[in-house]
């Protein structure tokens, strides 16, 4: 057993990387799509509201 | 449709997340310590799963940009670009993991041996994907031009898998039993089929959300060109 180099450090920062980077692409991914939602919803509400000013004009 | 997860998409996350836990208990309570490396041979199960699910994420743009080609379709257009994003994720994680690994077994952090040198060509290609897309305004044009480089491009992806095969290089050959090979026993093989399969699903999780992303940001340019012209 004694044989077996002791690596363990570099392990631990391998696993740490792999997951640290994995959650980030994630988490980055995520906001990327919720931030993109909340633009829309904006828009539409934007377009919602010209389109009742403008029918408001006409009536 | 856009703004939620389909059932579909989230039972996709919870295989990933399942099968995540399944091949870390695999990797620390099922397969054997490795005698000559230790500890840090560990890393190796998901390492390699990175590298080839970040080839597989390439073969499936170059699938998808040849899909455009002939359809001129946006949906392959977008599969292509999503795959491309997470395949560069992935490879840049094995290539960082690969290194750590490097540094205690072959006492240095990076040496350019064929297969580094190789992954290495092969994530500046795919990160001029990425610029390419930037770089070009007309959306057609864009779209066409990064298809036909997507698909030129792939040819990176067998020289590197072949690369410690074919040249001499003292990465491992940890798939298959060439010269070289880990002679990793059953355990190990089993765990390492574990790490990639959990990888496969978080790949299409991923997939399936930047997929989506694509679509929102259609959906936006479209909303956005309504209301300017109705400003007009």
């Amino acid at each position: 057993m004694s044989d077996i180099p002791n690596t363990l450090n570099y392990m631990i920062a391998g696993f740490s990387v792999m997951v640290l980077a994995v959650l980030g692409y994630i988490a980055w991914l995520w906001r990327r799509i919720s931030n993109r939602i909340k633009q829309i919803n904006e828009i539409q509400s934007e377009s919602r509201e010209r389109k009742e000013n403008t029918n408001g004009l006409f009536e | 449709m856009l703004a939620k997860r389909t059932p579909v998409h989230q039972t996709i996350y919870l295989l990933s997340l399942a099968a995540t836990v399944a091949a870390l208990w695999m990797i620390f309570f099922y397969a054997p310590i490795e005698i000559n490396m230790g500890a840090v041979q560990k890393i190796f199960y998901f390492h390699v799963g990175f590298a080839w699910v970040g080839m597989l994420s390439f073969l499936v743009a170059a699938i998808a940009s040849i899909g455009y080609l002939i359809s001129y379709t946006e949906i392959w257009d977008d599969l292509a670009e999503a795959s491309i994003e997470i395949g560069l994720v992935f490879t840049v994680i094995a290539v960082i993991s690969g290194s750590i690994w490097a540094k205690p077994i072959w006492n240095t952090w990076w040496t350019w041996d064929p297969r580094l040198t190789t992954t290495s060509i092969m994530g500046l290609i795919y990160f001029g994907y990425l610029f390419l897309r930037k770089a070009l305004e007309n959306q057609e044009t864009k779209k066409r031009f990064s298809a036909l480089y997507c698909i030129a491009g792939f040819v990176t992806v067998p020289m590197t898998f072949f690369s410690i095969r074919n040249a001499r290089s003292i990465h491992p050959v940890v798939i298959g039993d060439g010269a070289g090979g880990m002679n990793m026993t059953s355990e190990m093989g089993l765990t390492m089929a574990a790490a990639i399969l959990a990888l496969t699903f978080l790949y299409i999780a991923l997939m399936m959300d930047r997929v989506r992303l694509a679509g929102l940001n259609h959906l936006y340019a479209h909303e956005r060109e309504n209301l300017e012209q109705a400003y007009e």
